[in-house]
């Protein structure tokens, strides 16, 4: 949310793409505004509703966003507090003075004025928090707040650590609908990965910061987490590939399955729709990818903070770049895929919500996310392209090797589609059930930590 | 075969052309707008109904320069009308919109969807 804020102070419409020096300026906007109105902006884009309300998206029936639009409004701050005592006032105007002051009483807050804003997909969330990004930023706050171990801040450094530490790392105003901590859930990292491990039956590559017992986001979650969740993204990525490479084929023989893929985007849609019912997981899912956003949007450009810890990686650079030059001064190394994981989760989200909404299920839609079709600008197809390049990157997962032989050889992962019925139980002919992975499920291992 | 190569050099069925323009205005909302993948790629538009008048007057801050016409839709995706864009004037308005009118698709004169846009009140 707060890299979509970013964009919203160059374009309240979003009918522009503000330019990467309007980016950094606006960056810096963000960071400077009071926490307090950036907590109740939260609030005002909540109560619009996002990908519920978004037009265009299926009214009721099995697509329907956050399982049960009515969460939102059931769980927002009421109209007569926010629109008046509790409002923002979030409306930065040219020439952009820091701090950004508030803005006068009829007009209304960026991105309130826009209609249903959405946000980003919990997966968002995951795949930033997989670069170690929150962990490294954690100790950066942490010892600006009680030593001078690290250079020297500015103002503008100062400002983002108290705003940081205030909207992420201390217990929200009360009643805020980013408040997820409490005392029957206290601690914010194990909360994020138990909705990680409900959602994608995944957990992030490195340990908690907090010392615990076990794995204790996992307890007490019954059978309610999407364990066959990468299963069946790895396989849709696969068979995308296969329409992908063999878009153009005029002749010969063409193993792309458009039935398939629907399939498996239905497959996977009824799983993320299985944890959202009545609305589970909303707010959550809302939390975490603002907090995300927030540290996304820190190491995007060079802010104050890159600067102050000469992280800078210039216009050509990347996230992962500046990430690893902040993780330097407090002994953290971010994985080396981050690169990766910080543009997948850039073009993953609306794929992910819409199938979610359910919209790739039938074979003719299902088709465009690899075909091209003559479109002027096929969007779709160049993004799922991206994600499969990114993904097979990121994890190393071979999406792009389309023969089932050798993915059975290597015994771990089997296809969503069984290539045979099974028989009896115990039979000597069926592949043993693996032991049951305790760490890490989903197969990556812990990033070096000093 | 004959069938399979007519496919591969189709173009965009009307269903498959709304649902890649709802993907483009969502990637816009998210506040992407490509340029890694692909082309830069903007699709949202901004469209405000004014009620202070006696009928709603639909206004459109801005419309694509290959823009030729702009369907209107209701919250139930319900096409509500259709108005030529060299008639609605500059800047581009259009009297007498429905007043419930949530979205306008904007098309270009060989009829593809070119633009998305929300409609806010005032």
């Amino acid at each position: 949310m707060f890299r979509t804020l970013a964009r919203l102070i160059s374009a309240p419409g979003l009918t522009t793409a503000p330019t990467p020096a309007e980016l950094v300026r606006n960056a810096g906007v963000v960071f400077a505004t009071h926490p307090i109105q950036l907590s109740r902006w939260l609030d005002e884009i909540w109560a619009n509703g996002g990908i519920a309300a978004w037009p265009g998206t299926p009214p009721g029936g099995p697509g329907l966003a956050l399982g049960d639009a009515d969460i939102v409004p059931r769980l927002a701050l009421p109209a007569g507090l926010r629109d008046d005592t509790l409002r923002s006032g979030i409306r930065p105007t040219p020439p952009f003075p820091l701090p950004p002051g508030f803005a006068p009483a009829i007009s209304r807050a960026l991105g309130v004025d826009f209609g249903p804003l959405p946000w980003e997909h919990l997966f968002y969330g995951f795949l930033v928090e997989c670069t170690g990004i929150v962990d490294i930023m954690a100790e950066v706050v942490r010892r600006y707040v009680v030593g001078e171990t690290l250079p020297t801040p500015n103002v503008d450094t100062l400002v983002w650590i108290r705003n940081t530490e205030e909207l992420f790392f201390r217990d929200p105003p009360l009643f805020h609908i980013g408040g997820l901590t409490s005392q029957l859930r206290p601690s914010a990292e194990i909360n994020r990965r138990n909705a990680y491990w409900r959602a994608f039956g995944c957990d992030l590559p490195h340990p908690p910061r907090s010392k615990v017992d076990g794995q204790p986001w996992k307890r007490d979650t019954g059978s309610g987490a999407n364990t066959r969740f990468i299963e069946l993204w790895n396989e849709l990525l696969r068979q995308v590939w296969i329409g992908i490479e063999n878009d153009t084929n005029q002749v010969g023989a063409n193993p792309t399955d458009s039935t398939y893929v629907g399939y498996l985007c239905q497959s996977i849609g009824e799983l993320l729709r299985l944890r959202r019912r009545g609305g589970t997981l909303a707010r959550e899912e809302y939390a975490y990818v603002t907090m995300l956003s927030w540290f996304h949007l820190t190491v995007e450009f060079d802010t104050a903070l890159v600067n102050t810890l000469s992280a800078q990686a210039t216009g050509v650079g990347n996230p992962a770049d500046r990430l690893a030059g902040i993780g330097n001064h407090v002994g953290i190394t971010p994985p080396r895929h981050a690169r990766e994981l910080f543009e997948l989760a850039d073009i993953v989200s609306p794929v992910l919500w819409f199938i979610e909404l359910d919209l790739f299920t039938q074979a003719p839609n299902a088709e465009l996310l690899y075909r091209r079709l003559g479109g002027a600008n096929p969007a779709i197809p160049l993004v799922m392209t991206r994600i499969v390049d990114l993904w097979q990157s990121a994890t190393g997962e071979p999406v792009k090797d389309q023969a089932v032989a050798v993915r059975l050889a290597k015994g771990a992962a089997r296809a969503a589609q069984p290539v045979r019925l099974p028989t009896a139980t115990g039979s000597p002919s069926l592949p043993q059930t693996p032991a049951r992975a305790e760490p890490s499920p989903n197969g990556r291992s812990a990033p070096s930590r000093v | 075969m004959a069938k399979k190569i007519r496919r591969t050099l189709s173009k965009l069925e009307p269903e498959q052309q709304e649902l890649q323009l709802q993907f483009r205005a969502l990637r816009n909302a998210l506040g992407n707008f490509g340029g890694r993948v692909g082309r830069r790629d903007v699709v949202l538009a901004s469209g405000h109904l004014d009620m202070s008048g006696h009928a709603p007057e639909l206004v459109l801050d801005a419309l694509p320069a290959d823009a030729r016409k702009i369907v209107l839709f209701d919250a139930a995706g319900t096409e509500l009308g259709r108005a030529k864009v060299s008639g609605l004037g500059t800047p581009p308005k259009l009297p007498n919109a429905p007043g419930n009118v949530v979205t306008v698709q904007i098309r270009d004169g060989n009829r593809d969807l070119i633009a998305f846009g929300l409609v806010r009140r005032t």
